[in-house]
């Protein structure tokens, strides 16, 4: 199990988008950002959509979840001045499951969708998403809901627990 | 009639059209998609839905890179038949909507890189 002190670890179901390559890698200056996800890492196309626009000073790997994983519990990772960025909530568990646990994950953007009930307005969840959710929590994550760095911060495990 | 996507973040290219409208009059056959609120999965839906399944379009991103041009993906937008331009902006529009009926779609393709770039300038 790797504890990751990471300098942001985020759920965006749109990714490495304007909000993060601008918003949070100005505020947190990344070096190394790592887009985690098994769609964009299996299309060429997408991939190359993600590592071609870099934020200033930093460089976007583009990985399967295993592959990060893995990487990650071999001690290469440079946490502190890496983003670590997943699409869902079943994307952090996975990682969770394969040995991958940031002290906290930055829930930034879950919207609009089917089945899915309004938590904050960039934050929406499905059951799924709640029991992924909940499983972290359960591991001693801390979820915490802020879309900009600028914004407010909202503890999604006490307001998910309060909605049930 | 070459159909134009404007897939922007906001009301951008809700606002583009509007204004390019009082330059060059009353358009039809153009299709404005907004990502506010939308899932990277739900954007590429509503951009899909106004392709045509054969023949030229051209769709218009406002940022390159980001979820709008996400969304324009080689299997959803094929380039040998739908132009992809992100940076759109008025010059860019108004050529458009003024050249789509007055020439090829290669020769519109040029056009529109060229006008949208040369709109570009220090004054």
């Amino acid at each position: 199990m790797t504890r990751l002190e990471l300098l942001l670890a985020r759920i965006d179901d749109r990714l490495l988008h304007g909000q993060v390559a601008v918003g949070w890698a100005a505020s947190l200056k990344p070096s190394r950002i790592y887009v985690v996800d098994d769609a964009v890492a299996g299309s060429a196309w997408e991939t190359s959509l993600y590592s071609a626009n870099p934020p200033p000073g930093a460089q976007v790997e583009v990985v399967s979840l295993e592959a990060f994983a893995t990487f990650a519990n071999s001690g290469a990772l440079d946490a502190p001045h890496a983003f670590l960025l997943v699409r869902s909530p079943a994307s952090a568990l996975r990682l969770a499951e394969l040995g991958v646990l940031p002290a906290f994950w930055n829930v930034g953007g879950l919207r609009h969708a089917e089945q899915a009930r309004e938590i904050l307005s960039y934050v929406w969840v499905r059951p799924a998403d709640e029991d992924a959710f909940r499983e972290l929590a359960a591991r001693g994550v801390r979820l915490l809901a802020r879309d900009l760095p600028m914004n407010p911060e909202h503890d999604l495990a006490v307001m998910l627990a309060g909605r049930r | 009639m070459v159909k134009g996507i404007f897939l922007t973040h906001g009301d951008l290219g809700r606002e583009l059209i509007r204004t390019a409208e009082t330059i060059v009059g009353p358009q039809s056959g153009y299709a404005v998609v907004s990502n506010s609120g939308l899932s990277a999965e739900a954007i590429r839906a509503a951009l899909a839905v106004e392709l045509p399944a054969e023949g030229n379009a051209v769709i218009f991103v406002d940022l390159a890179g980001g979820s709008c041009h996400g969304a324009c993906s080689p299997e959803v937008a094929p380039r040998d038949r739908i132009a992809v331009f992100s940076g759109v902006n008025l010059p860019m529009t108004v050529e458009f909507f003024y050249h789509r009926d007055r020439v090829d779609f290669e020769e519109l393709r040029r056009r529109l890189l060229t006008k949208g770039r040369a709109g570009v300038e220090a004054l």
